[in-house]
């Protein structure tokens, strides 16, 4: 049984993220099957592939200030998702390039704890080789 | 699994028909001043055939243009043969001789990655000779056809 004793380490633009809580990325990859006048699943048709991305990190310090301007002036950045300690994840490297933000919640104020900050964006450039490393 | 038939535009075969739509009927002209009305002649047969062409299909579309007659060279090769009988258009369920392609369309689109989407549009024009009898040629062929 494998063990997980690894750290994953996000970065925007080269820059570690501090305080992230969690970092979903989506492949969407839609292909739908054909059916003819005569028969079923004869083939199939591919549609455009998209990326999509969620993160959630604590309101704390510079990188959720950065991410929301990044968001306002809708600047493209990178993210890559890579190994910080250990080897036991599937990936060596995930990047995401041309980021563009689509929808920012900077900072929901609660009673207790760190405020949360919530981004959603999609990515263009995710379809090279390079983009996904693996050990 | 059902077997997928082609429909057969001349030598074309198409797997991927989307939809055939066979459009006939029989003219009629009401009479000025009377209850009556005149049956006047069959109406001119159509067939609309959607299909996609994915992959490697995608090569039939010069063989498609060529029975169109799309262009002046294509014309003059392949009219006198057309002069004789038009294009048998076959599927399944119908058999339908001396069809003229009056209306072709092609369209790649930018959500279907590997696919052109052919729309044609078919035309009955009898020939005198061979296939003037009225249509009845297509009823014999379609009564002999393992298909029906």
């Amino acid at each position: 049984m494998p063990d997980w004793n690894s750290r994953l380490e996000v970065s925007v633009n080269g820059t570690a993220l501090v305080a992230v809580e969690s970092v979903t990325p989506t492949y969407t990859t839609p292909v739908t099957p054909i059916h003819s006048i005569e028969a079923d699943n004869i083939g199939a048709l591919y549609h455009p592939q998209t990326a999509t991305f969620t993160m959630t990190v604590k309101a704390i310090g510079a990188s959720v200030s950065t991410l929301t301007k990044l968001a306002i002036a809708g600047t493209k950045f990178n993210i890559q998702l890579a190994e910080k300690k250990g080897t036991d994840w599937t990936f060596k490297k995930l990047l995401f390039r041309d980021c563009i933000l689509t929808g920012v919640n900077p900072s929901n104020v609660v009673m207790d704890g760190v405020p949360i900050a919530t981004f959603n964006g999609i990515v263009l450039g995710f379809t090279a080789d390079s983009d996904i490393e693996a050990p | 699994m059902a077997a997928n038939i082609p429909v057969l535009v001349g030598a074309v075969p198409l797997l991927k028909v989307q939809s055939l739509v066979v459009n006939e009927g029989y003219k009629s002209a009401s009479i000025a001043g009377s209850p009556l009305v005149q049956m006047v002649s069959p109406t001119t047969k159509t067939v609309t055939i959607e299909a996609f062409l994915v992959d490697a299909e995608r090569a039939l579309r010069p063989a498609l243009e060529a029975l169109a007659l799309t262009s002046r060279a294509l014309a003059s090769v392949t009219a006198p043969l057309m002069s004789v009988a038009g294009i048998p258009v076959i599927s399944k369920n119908f058999i339908h001789l001396d069809m003229q392609i009056t209306g072709l369309t092609f369209t790649q689109d930018n959500q279907n990655r590997n696919a052109l989407k052919v729309n044609i549009q078919l035309t009955n024009v009898p020939r005198p000779k061979l296939g003037g009898l009225l249509g009845l040629a297509d009823v014999a062929l379609g009564a002999g056809s393992a298909f029906l």
